[in-house]
């Protein structure tokens, strides 16, 4: 497994999360709230688009009741870490995007 | 009475002229279709074949012209015309001289219209036939060989190359009496021709797919495609040679600079001058000076310029380089090579992949059919067909087959999603959501080709893009959140994304239903199969069957008695010595016909249906269970086949066992029984 791999097995969702939020320097639980939202409909789609069958079934079923996105993501880089580079590019493209509305309504 | 020049003559003479003398492309087009509304293609009694011909040439003139061959839309809408016109030519009647009254025909007063309306005597149309798909013909091959080609060769496989790439389907159809000698004909003369690729219709849309290909772009942008033909027409056809253009450009930016600069510290020091200056020179001194720091100061400003312009040219033939000559590169063969490594799913080597190329090429191998349908399907983008497929087999929810076409068209183009997406109003908020859940669909189900895949992604990416641009205007609009802060802002434009994306959720659980229905739908069809199939080897099942559910209802004995014996002693009287057989048949048959699908389709329901019933979070993985069912449905309609393959094969062995055994040892069993 190598560095890129590792780092992307220790990724924290929550500290993603806090990261973006610290950015725009609002700590809002409405914000925060819909920054999840959005994320998990983005990196769920990612997953989808990226996962055979198998894999997806995988990182879904080992805890149905799991609503830990982080921990399934988690679970389906351990199952296929081909999906690193979807997962990154989509995370990267969501926190730029997220500053830059931000910035715009700032102006 | 002679033929009057009629006055639709005299507006289509003059078009013919205009055509004739124009060099705008767009010009051609315009006028072209107004002979189209003067019923020049339709009306034969008004026009000549070589009228038609000076039509056709002037489409081809304009179509040959630098800024035309890369502009696709307009060339489209040209060879569009080209092949009406064509099409026409060769189909169309050519009229007789209109006979004169009172006369038995026609010569005493023929037309005396202009020379090209004049009446001319009957010629045939000089075209090849109406399908021009060639036939695995000598003279194809003849042609190749030929140092130079014939035009009419040549013209008829330009039209074989648009088939290809226009017609896909009917070239497919075709693709079986395409025999290798005339296809690489057809590819040889293309090449000695320079049709294929470069500076034509066809080598353009070959340059885009092998582009894309090679580059994995989805399309290049226009000016990297102008600044690639501008370099082919200097003649400069690769990258080493794009290099040395590179490199002297640069010098004339160093050039340009340096002289820049001079000039600058030039004017620098004449001001200087002229400020040091204590005394007052004479006026014409001081007029000359004045003018020489003007003359320098224009020059300064024009080299700078010249500087910018450079730099501008630079960087764009610096974008183009990578990608010149990539067509020109690829031999056919090179490009069956690249395909087949863009469609290669078994890792094979290069050498092997080669070896496929050139059975392709040569067709001489039976059953490989099936990857020279791929090579053409990448040859044709069928993202389209693919969208319209779902809009028919999946029903997308307020979109129809034309909004395919439209939203397809505009792929490239966020701010046309824009305003075909405002243009929707407020049921857009449904309908795009749906849409790129299903294209996100498309992607995951794997089943795109390459250039497909590639306009799916474009196309999904850019309507987030349309979206999200749309939702940001809302938020910026919205009277009540004028006075917002701004990360109360970005909350309600990221809830209104949500919104949307709510919706796509909902479409996936659609999907989801659907394909579970359709696995319900796929094992019930496979149950009906069995109970027809049962019903019509009734006969066949009737004695094992009948005798195997008598037993287990505890009427054994007479089960045994009324049916299941009654078989085993046909057996045994007619075969005697295979009652196993009957037996291995009776099993094998009941197990695979009933309990193998019933087996196999169980556990997938019920997947299906807890996922069916269950979270959203597990939608997706319940589409894919949904689907993997209906392969096992599958597998379960092929263990059905299979069971009526051992019971077809275990009857054959019993009844042909008197047979065989009569051409082994010479005597039959009943011969047996008598000894």
């Amino acid at each position: 497994m190598n560095a890129e791999n590792n780092a992307a097995m220790e990724f924290d969702f929550n500290a993603y999360v806090q990261k973006l939020m610290a950015a725009m320097g609002a700590p809002d639980a409405e914000l925060e709230k819909q920054l999840r939202r959005q994320l998990a409909f983005r990196l769920t789609n990612v997953l989808g688009m990226n996962l055979n069958d198998q894999a997806l079934l995988k990182a879904a079923e080992s805890d149905p009741e799991s609503t830990d996105l982080g921990a399934m993501l988690s679970r389906a880089i351990a199952i296929n870490p081909q999906v690193i580079p979807g997962l990154v590019a989509e995370l990267d493209e969501f926190y730029n995007e997220t500053l830059q509305a931000f910035a715009r309504f700032q102006s | 009475m002679s033929n009057p020049l009629h006055p639709q003559h005299k507006e289509a003479l003059q078009q013919l002229e205009k055509i004739q003398n124009s060099k705008d492309a767009a010009e051609v087009f315009a006028l072209i279709e107004d002979l189209g509304q003067h019923g020049f293609f339709t009306q034969p009694q008004l026009h000549t074949v070589e009228a038609q011909r000076e039509v056709r040439d002037a489409i081809d003139r304009v179509m040959g012209m630098d800024h035309i061959v890369t502009d696709m839309d307009v060339t489209d809408n040209l060879l569009r015309l080209k092949q009406r016109l064509e099409k026409y030519m060769r189909v169309a009647p050519v009229p007789p001289a209109e006979p004169a009254l009172g006369t038995m025909g026609g010569t005493i007063n023929a037309p005396q219209g202009p020379a090209i309306f004049a009446a001319q005597p009957p010629e045939p149309p000089k075209e090849p036939p109406a399908e021009p798909i060639p036939e695995a013909e000598p003279e194809a091959t003849e042609a190749a060989e030929t140092a130079s080609a014939k035009p009419a060769d040549v013209e008829k496989v330009t039209r074989f190359f648009q088939n290809i790439l226009r017609k896909p389907s009917e070239f497919k159809a075709k693709a079986e009496e395409i025999k290798n000698p005339a296809l690489r004909a057809v590819v040889n003369v293309l090449e000695k021709e320079k049709l294929w690729p470069g500076g034509h219709f066809d080598g353009n849309r070959f340059d885009q797919i092998s582009l894309t290909l090679m580059e994995g772009k989805k399309s290049l942008p226009v000016n990297v495609k102008t600044a690639i033909a501008k370099l082919r027409a200097e003649g400069i056809i690769n990258e080493e040679a794009a290099e040395r253009k590179i490199a002297a450009l640069q010098a004339e930016i160093e050039n340009a600079e340096a002289e820049a600069k001079t000039l600058e510290r030039d004017i620098e020091s004449l001001h200087k001058t002229r400020m040091a200056r204590r005394t007052n020179v004479a006026e014409a001194t001081d007029k000359a000076e004045l003018t020489n720091l003007s003359d320098k100061e224009k020059e300064m400003r024009g080299k700078s310029q010249e500087v910018l312009t450079k730099k501008r040219e630079l960087k764009i033939l610096e974008t183009a380089r990578p990608h010149l000559g990539a067509g020109e590169k690829f031999t056919p063969q090179q490009l069956l090579i690249k395909l087949l490594q863009a469609l290669d799913t078994e890792n094979k080597t290069p050498e092997e992949i080669a070896a496929d190329a050139e059975t392709l090429m040569t067709g001489e191998e039976a059953g490989k059919r099936g990857k020279k349908e791929k090579i053409w399907a990448v040859l044709h983008p069928s993202l389209q067909a693919t969208l319209r497929e779902l809009v028919k087999v999946k029903g997308l929810k307020g979109l129809e087959e034309k909004d395919m076409d439209e939203v397809l068209k505009l792929k490239n183009n966020v701010p046309g999603l824009i305003e075909w997406i405002e243009e929707r109003g407020e049921k857009a908020k449904k309908e795009v959501p749906v849409l790129m859940a299903y294209l996100r669909f498309a992607l995951a189900e794997n089943t795109l080709n390459t250039l497909s895949r590639g306009h799916a992604e474009t196309l999904l990416k850019n309507l987030r893009a349309a979206r999200n641009k749309i939702i940001m205007d809302g938020i910026e609009n919205n009277p009540d959140l004028m006075n917002k802060k701004p990360h109360e802002k970005t909350a309600a434009y990221l809830s209104e994304m949500n919104a949307w994306d709510e919706n796509s959720v909902k479409v996936n659980e659609e999907i989801l239903k659907e394909l579970v229905i359709k696995s319900y739908v796929k094992k019930a069809s496979t149950v009906a199969a069995l109970i027809g199939g049962g019903i019509y080897a009734w006969p066949l099942l009737s004695f094992p069957a009948i005798g195997s559910a008598l037993s287990y209802i505890g009427w054994g004995n007479i089960g045994a008695g009324a049916a299941h014996e009654i078989g085993r002693h046909a057996v045994k009287h007619f075969f005697p010595g295979k009652e196993k057989y009957y037996k291995q048949g009776a099993t094998r048959a009941l197990g695979w016909f009933v309990l193998g699908p019933i087996g196999l389709a169980a556990p997938e329901l019920m997947t299906g249906l807890k996922f069916l019933f269950g979270k959203k979070e597990q939608i997706a993985a319940g589409m894919k269970t949904g689907a993997h069912g209906a392969a096992l449905a599958g597998k379960g309609t092929a263990a059905v086949a299979k069971g009526g393959w051992w019971l077809t094969k275990g009857l054959a062995k019993a009844v042909s066992y008197p047979f065989r055994r009569n051409k082994n040892s010479g005597s039959t069993p009943s011969n047996q029984q008598a000894a």
